[in-house]
């Protein structure tokens, strides 16, 4: 009995050394010094876009034709989540008597995330894009309050057609109406999804019409319209294989277009002065036209 | 601080964690003696540390129960401001910091109970041993528990994990094997050791992608058992010297198969549906192959086990089956039985075990520490209605070494992939402003919401306590010290 009692001692004893232990973790201190972050970047380009002489007036005033930015906010339903796209365009503008010819080009393109995933439009592929020249826009009036409507924006990504309003779109990769456009070995054009998770290889035809209201002599403030048709051909991985169908949401759809070559007392893009404003003149301008918005879901229930 | 380091110089040795065995100890013998039982096993035990032991063994049957306390700690070094992940939209699909909770410490782990049983048999031949153990936790038979040793984590439970204690070990573990006395100075024995492993296909239809949460799901799951084998054998050199020496297998707890998954409404231009497929490769435990030597000296009063033993630690998987960079370790374990009594034996025992996890100063946060043990027993032979029982009792302690851990800033922190080891970047340094071209200024340097960063101390103890009934057949009375 006596030997137990001294194993149960034992057993009190080391009993107190773990009771002991408990105390030896103790939170260390941070080694590492605060990481300052240098928020100046230099240059953030366009958040000045007055121009020269008052707005209305100067050399160009009283007319459309030059070139103008256009920043597109357009709401689309895909599988019931609202895709928010911010698509930046450059118009060249010809005056045809009382119509407007207008020539777009795409500069950058936007798309939120759908399900988590993102799809990237890479420059190559907006850049490929065809704008049919179908109709003429008009406008009203150059003064605060005139109205503009646009010509019919038709786009082909990837697609010759003979009848681009009208022809059902082709299905088969092997189509000769599906055209390599941005030049990359695939069929029709490339979007990428996700984090490079995989290529899309699609094609597309979009149908866009403006129209607003000149908030200014050289801005207009309004609404569009959009239907947009994709296919995917095929991809690099099975999500990539499909496109779910895009809904058009044109309630909330917006547009803001400026002009920015310097006419008629807007402000000039044409850093280079060449004549001429390109894509990488407007760079970072639209963010102060549309700084963009989040997507919500309730938009599409 | 000066108590505790001398808790730890008196406690500093300790034992081996490779699998629940292993940490909590098999039966009496074994756990009071600091697992030292290489060539001093006896009983069904014997199966986990010498197959070759088991004839030493009583043809009989054996249960009993333990139960652990886990008083573990991981506690998070403050972070120093600047490094926080930024909320960049669409631009950085990282989950900024400001979203959900921050990282927690781990003050304490559940307890561990267990019941187990083990078993002896002989058929009638003398040289023959065959024997089986069982040990249950009773929580949960099988605990298949994941995580992610890096920033991904953040995304999951947010906090840091003991990588070779808690779930890992909480698993079923079942031990088969026989022995041969080959020859006088001889015996030879080999086992097998069960742990389940499964095979998981689940297809999931989503009707409106939008919501998720109604999904069509069928599940086709197979389960299976993974092996391991272990040889021993058991050389007696004369009537006091005894040598043992095993080899085991390592032995994974497996979980594999895939997640296919559909969402009606996206099929191709051919209608053909679209079926993502999510691989399923996990190893919730994986136990490295071990080879042990072990000596034993007794005489009619006492027994002393000393055992070395290796761990092939370089071998080892994390939960989601990546190689981790362990280092191999060698153990050492001392034991001693004391038959003071014809009906009391006290035991003791002690080991150390160097933690085979190097400094983690980069991306991963493997957190595991040195281990001393410390463990006493006794065993009572006790007659209760008229049937001699053997009862025994044990207790163990592993005292954890108090570990901190520092993380490296690197000079310029790669994106995070899955080959970044270092320390990486959340949000790399390139990431632009999708509409203006522009690099965000607060992506620059590093961002990352790593839950080990920018360092963490883990320590603690585990008290181990347990007791077992035996029930032998002896066919001649113990040794009892004069």
């Amino acid at each position: 009995m006596n030997r137990f009692m001294i194993s149960m001692k034992g057993f009190i004893f080391f009993a107190s050394l773990a009771a002991l232990a408990t105390g030896c973790v103790e939170r260390a201190e941070n080694h590492l010094p605060e990481q300052k972050i240098v928020l100046d970047m230099g240059d953030t380009s366009g958040d000045d876009m007055d121009g020269e002489v008052a707005l209305g007036e100067g050399e160009g005033a009283g007319t459309m034709e030059g070139t103008w930015l256009l920043v597109h906010e357009n709401s689309s339903c895909i599988l019931k989540q609202e895709q928010v796209s911010i698509a930046d365009y450059l118009i060249d503008i010809t005056e045809d008597g009382n119509t407007l010819k207008e020539q777009r080009r795409i500069c950058n393109l936007e798309l939120s995330p759908v399900l988590g995933l993102a799809v990237t439009i890479p420059p190559a592929t907006y850049e490929s894009v065809d704008f049919i020249d179908r109709d003429r826009g008009f406008v009203t009036s150059l003064n605060e309050g005139g109205g503009y409507t646009s010509s019919t924006e038709v786009a082909l990504w990837g697609l010759e057609l003979e009848d681009p309003f009208e022809e059902d779109l082709p299905r088969d990769v092997d189509d000769p109406r599906v055209v390599d456009a941005d030049g990359d070995g695939n069929p029709g054009v490339t979007f990428i999804v996700g984090d490079n998770t995989c290529e899309r290889w699609a094609i597309q035809r979009q149908l866009i019409h403006y129209q607003g209201l000149f908030s200014s002599p050289n801005r207009i403030d309004g609404a569009s319209i959009t239907m947009t048709e994709t296919i995917a051909l095929d991809g690099s991985a099975a999500i990539c294989r499909s496109a779910p169908p895009i809904l058009a949401n044109d309630s909330l759809n917006n547009f803001i277009m400026v002009r920015v070559d310097g006419q008629g007392g807007a402000f000039n893009a044409d850093a280079d002065g060449d004549g001429e404003v390109s894509c990488e003149e407007i760079q970072g301008l639209s963010v102060g036209l549309n700084p963009g918005r989040e997507p919500d879901n309730q938009n599409c229930r | 601080m000066l108590l505790c380091g001398l808790a730890l110089l008196v406690l500093s040795p300790r034992s081996a964690s490779a699998g629940p065995l292993d940490l909590y100890g098999a039966g009496e013998e074994d756990t009071a003696q600091g697992g030292a039982q290489t060539a001093g096993a006896s009983g069904p035990w014997a199966l986990h540390y010498n197959p070759g032991a088991l004839t030493e063994s009583h043809v009989g049957f054996h249960v009993g129960m333990m139960a652990a306390i886990n008083n573990l700690d991981i506690l998070l070094t403050p972070r120093p401001g600047g490094y926080e992940v930024p909320d960049l939209g669409g631009d950085s699909s990282a989950r900024p910091t400001s979203v959900g909770a921050p990282p927690q410490d781990v003050q304490g782990l559940p307890p561990t109970y267990a019941v187990s049983f083990g078993g002896v048999t002989d058929f009638g031949l003398e040289r023959l041993r065959l024997g089986a153990i069982v040990w249950l936790p009773t929580q949960s038979a099988v605990t298949m528990d994941t995580h992610y040793s890096d920033e991904r984590e953040r995304y999951s439970t947010n906090k840091l994990h003991f990588e070779l204690l808690d779930k890992r070990l909480r698993r079923l573990d079942i031990q088969l094997g026989g022995a041969w006395t080959a020859t006088d100075w001889l015996s030879i024995g080999v086992g097998g050791l069960i742990v389940p492993d499964a095979t998981l296909t689940n297809d999931v239809t989503l009707r409106d992608a939008a919501n998720q949460e109604d999904a069509e799901i069928n599940l086709h799951a197979d389960s299976g058992a993974g092996l391991g084998w272990t040889l021993g054998g058991l050389f007696e050199l004369g009537d006091h010297w005894r040598i043992g020496a095993s080899w085991r297998s390592d032995v994974a707890l497996e979980l594999t198969g895939e997640n296919r998954i559909q969402v009606l409404g996206t099929e191709d231009a051919q209608g053909n549906p679209q079926v993502l497929v999510q691989q399923l490769s996990f190893v919730p435990s994986y136990t490295p192959a071990r080879g042990a030597l072990g000596v034993n000296w007794r005489n009619a009063a006492f027994d002393v086990n000393v055992d070395a033993v290796y761990m092939r630690w370089s071998d080892y998987r994390d939960t989601h089956g990546a190689r981790a960079g362990f280092h191999d370790t060698f153990n050492l374990r001392v034991g001693g039985k004391w038959r003071a009594h014809d009906r009391h034996t006290l035991m003791a025992g002690l080991g150390f075990e160097p933690t085979p996890v190097p400094d983690q100063v980069g991306r991963t946060n493997y957190v595991d520490n040195s281990r001393g043990v410390v463990s006493l027993g006794a065993t009572h032979r006790v007659a209760i209605a008229d049937t001699p029982l053997t009862v025994g009792w044990f207790a163990r302690a592993h005292i954890l070494a108090a570990r901190t851990t520092r993380k490296q800033v690197p000079d310029d922190p790669a994106a995070c992939t899955t080959d970044t080891t270092a320390l990486c970047d959340e949000v790399p340094d390139d990431t632009a402003d999708g509409r203006t071209g522009q690099p965000y200024p607060e992506a620059q340097g590093l961002q990352t919401g790593n839950p080990g960063f920018p360092g963490y101390t883990s320590g603690g103890w585990i008290g181990v306590v347990g007791f077992s009934v035996r029930k032998e057949r002896r066919e001649e009375p113990e040794e009892v010290n004069p």
